[in-house]
């Protein structure tokens, strides 16, 4: 195996986990997210010669699975797709539960019903800690189309958290930390 | 309270991700689609103009009976990609081309990667195709079923996703391709596409409890026409069909349960309002699952319930609901469902057995089960084996044959707690894995020879019961392959 191999194969065991956990908050299950993630590795072995000279070649492998993902859903609108398991939502009940469990499980529910591009941003901006800029470069769109798909994806899981008796304050202009060049 | 939704969905998203258990990283899958990629693209680099003819013919050529479209550098050959497309409509390509429209109609998989049956059935016609998934790892099998025949009136009924990388699919077995249907007469019909050259194959449409407890089978010969065997299942009370070709013998598979799921929570809520138990009715969530699978495969009018168990350690902790169902006066078998909360996630479990349940055993044996399984060294394997039953003092993990392995030692025990549960930690030598068929349920078990014993505050035994659930299955949760980390158990 040549060197620019062994580099790629120690990449994909290294950042492998990574890509799948986003993957699925991308996709929502994690049969779909080994896919995308496939998908967009094998996207990125064609130019990995010039990727594994980026500081961050994830960030390549990560925009090639957004726009999979993309060309997916154009392909294949917003059919329902039949799973084995029922994913775990985690248990509502009205006594005994922390807020924590509370929370989550309104989130969970609010994000699966959002536009998938919606919550592709929501994912790269809050779980990946991507810029507005790093979003727009990744989903290819502009920094307005990132503003303001982020405003109406927290309207929207505000207004769920809402509906569940709780009162979430208003965004804040929180900086995310940058771990992306 | 006030919250900020940002720090909220950070949270959110932070957990969700950490909850996902990541397999290791599939690198000779990957290898080979970057290697497939490869060869494709060079290809198209180098013969641009012919290859858009053969794409185009290519096209047309994938969805006719008989042809695997992409075959070359595929990670796991399916056999299921090169037999012979099976089926009196095989050759029936116009019939076929409309079924594969009407088919991606339904699931949007644009790839068909070869029609394994299209044919008629006793009443109506189905069509039995593979298909690659969205992307690279997964595969499908997908089947339609039409009343009438004609292709306008074809339904999806079927779709298994299957993990490539892995040998156990539900619709494909390395003898056959098993599936039933459910036509709108009410009745089941099944297809056996046999991946070898063989003239009959057996059908056997369910398991019989006897009174004593011992399930038997019945087979019927079916002969293989045109590449399929084809009938109609019999009507039985317990319906989990198999097929026997050669000396293997492969469940079927089949989605549609014979209750709805509207009926089977209508039963799960009718136990609870009707809980006779000496313990807490159990929740909702939980009567569902311990339910769920029984009442895929027998009738409710087939059956009566009784409660055997029930507790709940809250969460974090175990829920566990036992319960028997009663086919008649003397024959009878259980079911338990276990749900395990921690912090934010919840995993629930479901076991299905067929044992000797005279009136005086119910409940009378432990339940059982594998709560996980670690790889430890070369020759032996972590075991987290978990057990409850009413009134039992100590428990222990026995090795209950008397020759080989162990040879009837105990590889460990414990005390329960106030709810009766009890956590056992053994390290069971890899010579102690015997795989043996649940004659049920028809699950391959991984440990059949090793056993939890209960015992009263006296010393006495007062139950014993196998431990069931397959280790192949959790080790399949994880990504690993038994039969690889076993290398010299056969």
């Amino acid at each position: 195996m040549s060197g620019v191999e062994e580099d790629f194969s120690a990449f994909v065991h290294r950042a492998w986990p990574g890509l799948v956990r986003t993957a699925v908050l991308l996709t929502g299950d994690y049969a779909s997210a080994e896919d995308l993630v496939q998908s967009a590795l094998v996207r990125t072995h064609r130019r990995w010669r010039f990727v594994r000279r980026r500081d961050c070649p994830e960030v390549y492998v990560r925009k090639a699975m957004v726009n999979l993902r993309r060309d997916w859903w154009r392909r294949n609108g917003s059919r329902e797709r039949l799973v084995e398991r029922v994913p775990d939502t985690g248990l509502v009940q009205a006594d005994g539960l922390t807020t924590v469990l509370e929370t989550d499980s309104v989130l969970s529910r609010a994000l699966d019903r959002l536009p998938r591009r919606m919550r592709a941003t929501l994912v790269l901006r809050f779980y990946e800690d991507m810029t507005e800029r790093q979003v727009a470069r990744v989903m290819g769109c502009s920094v307005g189309s990132v503003k303001s798909q982020t405003s109406r994806g927290l309207a929207r899981l505000r207004e769920s958290l809402a509906e569940h008796g709780t009162c979430p304050g208003t965004a804040t202009d929180a900086t995310p930390s940058r771990r992306y060049p | 309270m006030t919250r900020n939704i940002e720090q909220e969905l950070r949270s959110h998203l932070g957990r969700r991700a950490d909850a996902v258990q990541v397999r290791p990283a599939p690198l000779d899958v990957l290898r080979a689609e970057i290697e497939r990629d490869r060869h494709r693209r060079g290809a198209l680099t180098s013969l641009v103009a012919v290859c858009a003819v053969i794409v185009i013919v290519g096209t047309w050529a994938a969805v006719l009976p008989g042809r695997t479209r992409t075959s070359e550098a595929r990670p796991t050959t399916w056999t299921v990609d090169t037999v012979p497309t099976a089926g009196d409509l095989a050759q029936d390509t116009a019939w076929t081309r409309q079924a594969i429209i009407r088919l991606k109609s339904f699931t949007g998989t644009p790839a068909v990667n070869h029609v394994v049956f299209a044919g008629r059935l006793p009443v109506g016609a189905a069509i039995v195709v593979a298909q690659d998934g969205p992307g690279t790892v997964h595969r499908t099998v997908t089947v339609l079923y039409s009343r009438t025949g004609r292709t306008v009136d074809l339904e999806q009924r079927e779709y298994f996703q299957a993990d490539r990388s892995s040998r156990t699919v539900r619709a494909v077995g390395p003898r056959s391709v098993a599936v039933a249907v459910d036509g709108k007469d009410e009745r089941r019909y099944f297809v056996v596409v046999p991946l070898s050259s063989v003239r009959t194959v057996e059908v056997s449409a369910g398991p019989r409890i006897e009174a004593d407890g011992t399930v038997h089978r019945s087979w019927r010969e079916v002969t293989v026409h045109r590449g399929a065997a084809v009938g109609q299942l019999d009507d039985v009370e317990v319906n989990l069909p198999q097929s026997r070709v050669g000396t293997g013998t492969e469940p079927f598979s089949f989605s549609q349960a014979v209750a709805t799921e509207k009926e089977r929570k209508a039963v799960a809520r009718d136990l609870m309002r009707d809980w006779t138990g000496s313990w807490d009715a159990p929740s909702e969530e939980i009567a569902v699952l311990a339910l769920d699978a029984p009442l895929a495969v027998v009738r409710r009018s087939d059956f009566t319930l009784d409660p055997l168990l029930s507790l709940d350690q809250g969460r974090p902790g175990t829920e566990i609901l036992a319960v028997a169902l009663r086919l008649d006066e003397d024959r009878a078998f259980e079911t338990f469902g276990v749900v395990r909360r921690d912090a934010t996630s919840t995993t629930r479990e479901v076991f299905g057995r067929g044992r000797a349940l005279r009136n005086h055993d119910l409940g009378t044996t432990p339940f059982v089960w594998i709560d996980e399984l670690l790889p430890a060294h070369r020759s032996s394997v972590d075991v987290r084996v978990r057990a409850v039953r009413t009134g039992a003092a100590r428990f222990e993990v026995r090795d209950t044959e008397s020759d080989g392995c162990l040879s009837g030692k105990v590889l460990g025990g414990g005390v329960p707690d106030a709810y009766g549960l009890v956590t056992i930690n053994v390290t069971v030598p890899l010579t102690c894995r015997r795989s043996v068929t649940e004659p049920l349920w028809g699950q391959t078990v991984d440990f059949g020879r090793l056993s939890v014993v209960a015992y009263d505050e006296r010393g006495r035994e007062i139950g014993t019961s196998p431990i069931e659930n397959t280790a192949g299955t959790l080790m399949a949760s994880k990504g690993l392959d038994l039969d690889q980390w076993y290398p010299s158990s056969g």
